[in-house]
């Protein structure tokens, strides 16, 4: 006889394991007491101290057990109100409370098809916290670095949106107008949209006043406000300056690039700067400029493949067939597993989430 | 005329440097067209120059050499490895590799370039079946999708020699991880005489159950092919005088393979030295039979780069 296939052994399985449920459980269940709502406050306090001073794993599976239960809401509301901490305290558990929700639903999201069902027991209550601290002190360091964090991990699932409930980008600005990191953080989300737009397909830059280019427009205005808030950010100025490529608009990248602040001793940025300046006077067609600046990025980084195809591109259009076949032989020949920074960069923010995360689990374990 | 000369000049279109003349002279340059005639969906073969028609800028050409399953192939076959082809499309795709490799025949040689977000050249071009079946065997799927570095990659491996270099392209998704845009390979395309035969696999990773899936493919966005990347594929093809084949990503890759290479095989290939008009800039080609019926797919036209 046939085997039965994977698919139909696992709903074999689903089911005998339903009916073994149904059957076994509701008489044992009926023995059990109902566990109170003090209780239940109570059980979730110790998952949060859990998180704060022992096991982040067990933190999290219990909250998996405990959220699902009918009543896990109510619990939490009261728990948030419980007085008797000192409020510094308060504060922290609060924080630590909403890390635990965060990282609980975060997992879910990342590693789930269809995240929708699984996570949704944890979203009221994630935002619950989120008001809950925001009601505390709207502008804290912690506030700042979760908004960050949040929006960094909205990247990372990029083809499958959070709802909009779970959308803390305006809450973000409206507390931190002028600062950088999150109007770069702003600026990035529609930038990263529109990679993965349909409509950008192509990739091709947008041709002047074309229609369909409202993200790229929200993203320049955030990055400039980024870029004015501070001149030597320089992922902001990076982005902003993309972003005035994909606009087509030349002058204002090249106004953009004309600053000191057009370098860092960090690698990763500094490669990056001399790839978009060498696409900037490429499309300038001061070509020589260009093919100094693609080949400062090369030197910069042994193994990254985009300079190397954008130095070839230049090398193929203006004719130079051999010169370009030589160059993307070098650059495909080897079979490093080192990142490109380019590929790290249109993947937004996601590039920042550990070290946000790291951060946060700080500010609240001890 | 040799043709390893008309090889070494097709589309480079190599002058005498300083020439004050406008239009091209006669053996000064020899284009060469790679072109497919069908009745239908079936190849016609046993053409000679006599039955067809060449324009070159509207200009009536005199074709000096067809050519038919004569010249050896070089294959650049452009494999999409990125993560959704984790599985079972990647045992497809190494099928289809070997089955390609076991039809080389005589001169033809193959060079397999493979790309997720990194793009990876296993080998150049050679007729070393043991090395490609090696080099095949070794792929790994991983990451995301730099579909047009890899086409101009490609592209960019054309060597000038006799042979007739054809791109073998497979993928199953849209971009995702390119520098290059669409209209920056479209050009590069468009400048040279590769033809591309792009086999494009509609994915059905969104639709598999979650155990079925490694972690790093679910973080993957679903790699339907869209409209745009449909488009793009065709555009692609057609301003090589290739095709697209579109497939799912169960079908046998093997068979599709096969066909294609037999089809590439089945092309004529119409060799003339352009006359009566203007060098430099793009030149339009046009193709037709003489006498008798049937379609004809070549290239558009070839950018004199001089």
């Amino acid at each position: 006889m046939r085997e039965p296939s994977l698919a139909a052994r696992q709903i074999w399985r689903t089911v005998t394991i339903a009916l073994a449920v149904s059957v076994v459980l509701p008489p044992f269940a009926a023995a059990q007491p109902e566990p109170t709502l003090p209780e239940l406050a109570d059980r979730l306090d110790g998952l949060v101290r859990l998180y704060r001073t022992e096991s982040i794993e067990r933190a999290v599976d219990g909250l998996a057990e405990f959220v699902v239960l009918k009543r896990s809401r109510a619990a939490a509301q009261r728990w948030f109100s419980v007085p008797e901490h000192p409020s510094a305290d308060r504060r922290v558990q609060l924080e630590a409370g909403l890390m635990l929700y965060s990282e609980s639903l975060g997992r879910i999201w990342w590693n789930e098809l269809h995240p929708y069902g699984p996570a949704s027991p944890y979203i009221p209550t994630l935002i619950d916290l989120e008001e809950r601290l925001r009601d505390l002190d709207r502008d804290s360091p912690f506030l700042r670095n979760w908004y960050l964090y949040w929006e960094a991990f909205g990247h990372a699932v990029v083809s499958r949106p959070l709802p909009s409930a779970l959308d803390f980008l305006d809450e973000a600005l409206r507390a931190f107008p002028d600062d950088s990191d999150v109007l770069m953080a702003a600026g990035s989300r529609f930038e990263l949209r529109w990679w993965f737009a349909d409509e950008n397909g192509h990739r091709d830059p947008r041709p002047s006043g074309a229609a369909n280019d409202g993200l790229l427009v929200r993203a320049r205005d955030y990055l400039r406000r980024g870029v004015a808030a501070d001149p030597t950010h320089i992922e902001a100025r990076l982005r902003f300056v993309r972003v005035l490529l994909e606009l087509n608009d030349l002058d204002a990248a090249s106004q953009a690039v004309a600053t000191p602040h057009w370098s860092s001793p960090d690698p990763t940025m500094a490669y990056l700067a001399s790839l978009f300046e060498g696409e900037l006077r490429q499309r300038q067609g001061n070509y020589e400029a260009a093919v100094r600046s693609y080949e400062s990025a090369i030197a910069k980084s042994a193994q990254a493949q985009s300079a190397r195809v954008a130095r070839a591109h230049l090398e193929h259009a203006m004719g130079s067939r051999a010169d370009a076949a030589a160059i993307v032989i070098e650059g495909v020949s080897s079979a490093s597993t080192e990142n490109d920074p380019w590929w790290v960069y249109v993947r937004g923010q996601l590039w920042h989430f550990d070290g946000h995360l790291r951060r946060l689990r700080l500010m609240v374990r001890r | 005329m040799k043709l390893v000369a008309a090889g070494a000049l097709a589309f480079t279109l190599i002058v005498a440097p300083a020439a004050q003349t406008p239009r091209f002279r006669s053996n000064v340059a020899v284009v060469r067209v790679d072109a497919l005639v069908t009745d239908g969906r079936r190849p016609i073969g046993g053409l000679t120059a006599a039955n067809f028609e060449l324009r070159d800028n509207g200009v009536l050409q005199k074709i000096v050499d067809v050519h038919f399953e004569t010249l050896p192939l070089n294959i650049f076959c452009v494999l999409d490895v990125s993560a959704s082809v984790e599985g079972h499309p990647l045992l497809q795709l190494k099928d289809g590799m070997s089955a390609l490799i076991d039809t080389l025949t005589g001169g033809d040689r193959a060079a397999l370039l493979t790309f997720s977000n990194r793009l990876q050249l296993h080998t150049r071009l050679t007729g070393d079946r043991d090395r490609l079946r090696s080099a095949a065997k070794a792929v790994k799927a991983t990451g995301s999708t730099a579909l047009f570095d890899a086409i101009f990659a490609g592209l960019a491996l054309r060597e000038a020699d006799e042979g007739r270099p054809l791109m073998l392209l497979f993928s199953d998704g849209k971009d995702t991880a390119s520098w290059l845009s669409a209209s920056k390979v479209i050009d590069a395309a468009r400048r040279t005489d590769v033809v591309v035969y792009i086999v494009a696999a509609r994915s059905a990773v969104a639709l598999q159950p979650p155990w079925t899936r490694s972690l790093s493919s679910r973080l993957q966005r679903p790699s339907l092919i869209e409209r745009a990347a449909e488009h793009f594929l065709e555009e692609l093809a057609d301003a090589t005088g290739g095709r697209v084949v579109f497939t799912d990503i169960e079908t046998p890759l093997r068979e599709i393979f096969l066909d294609t290479l037999d089809e590439f095989r089945r092309r004529y290939v119409i060799s003339y030295q352009p006359t009566d008009v203007a060098a430099g800039g793009w030149h339009a080609i046009d193709v037709r039979l003489r006498g008798r019926s049937g379609q004809v797919k070549a290239r558009r036209g070839y950018a004199d780069s001089r």
